[in-house]
């Protein structure tokens, strides 16, 4: 089967750039598998830069497949793929919790739309006062102004073509 | 300690499909004697980690689902039979961050935690056995 019914059986969508993975209800180690296999597949060749792996439907996880939970996680964070898990179960998260497991790989969040806002603020820059369009704008400018400054202070310091003076960087120059 | 038991289901374990099963009729089981929704889904768990490992590491083996009442008490109880290779090392199975295979490591110590009583009978010649109880 290829990526592409394979994302059908799935129930993968894109919605505005954002995969949204909904893992299987009842889990096996092989299930799980597979969904890891064509969600990283999936977002490898679309170069999808936000996943949500929903696991509201999954009641029960035990160890092996909550490893396999976390090393879908790690194989998208090495592709730069910012993931979100949403939906935890109480069930799931109290045996996760008395299994004494490393959740330090996994940014949850409670709910679908909770895990779109927290990827739209992993990802967007900080919105400025105003209008933030055109302050970027300026600010970009701004940067760039100086920054042909500083090049130009420092082209000051180098010999001219064909001059095989004395090289001094600028701060230098003002020594006696 | 002597048990009546008040329900029973038998699953054998060979294929991820029967820990399927397996799951999904201690789910039933402990939904039937009123436990909580969220412990029925933790006892379902302690079942699914017991069910694997008679899988993965026993080569596959029984599970004993039952409802037990003891006086005025009633309580869920798993038993997982196997006839592998047994736990060559149990005390260093039971510690934390302890695996021989792809598990996390967490299985056995978890179940332990998620249910009340918990104890496994294992030697090279008869395999594995655990029990685990869990109480209203």
């Amino acid at each position: 089967m290829n990526i592409a019914s394979h994302s059908l059986s799935l129930g993968l969508n894109l919605v505005d750039g954002c995969l949204i993975a909904p893992a299987p209800s009842d889990p096996d180690d092989d299930l799980l598998h597979q969904f890891k296999e064509v969600v990283v597949k999936k977002a490898y060749a679309e170069s999808i830069r936000r996943v949500v792996i929903d696991v509201s439907s999954v009641q029960i996880l035990d160890s092996v497949c909550f490893k396999i939970l976390v090393e879908c996680v790690k194989m998208l964070s090495l592709l730069g793929v910012n993931v979100v898990v949403v939906g935890f179960q109480p069930g799931v998260v109290s045996a996760l919790v008395d299994f004494d497991v490393k959740i330090d790989d996994i940014v949850g969040a409670r709910t679908l739309e909770d895990g779109l806002d927290l990827l739209r603020s992993m990802t967007s820059p900080e919105p400025s006062e105003d209008d933030p369009e055109e302050n970027r704008n300026e600010s970009e400018e701004e940067i760039g102004t100086l920054a042909a400054k500083e090049g130009e202070k420092l082209m000051s310091g180098l010999p001219a073509e064909g001059d095989d003076g004395d090289y001094r960087i600028p701060v230098n120059q003002q020594e006696p | 300690m002597k048990y009546h038991i008040e329900e029973e289901e038998r699953i054998e374990l060979s294929t991820g499909t029967d820990n399927v099963l397996a799951v999904s009729a201690a789910r039933h089981l402990a939904k039937g004697a009123a436990f909580d929704e969220t412990t029925q889904y933790l006892i379902a768990t302690a079942v699914s980690e017991l069910a694997t490992n008679a899988i993965r590491y026993g080569g596959g083996g029984e599970v004993r689902l039952r409802i037990i009442r003891h006086n005025s008490e009633t309580g869920f109880e798993v038993e997982v039979l196997d006839s592998g290779p047994g736990i060559q090392d149990i005390d260093a199975v039971m510690q934390e961050n302890y695996s021989t295979g792809d598990s996390l490591g967490q299985g056995l110590p978890g179940v332990q935690r998620i249910m009340d009583e918990f104890f496994i009978d294992t030697s090279r010649e008869k395999g594995t056995r655990c029990v685990a109880r869990k109480w209203i």
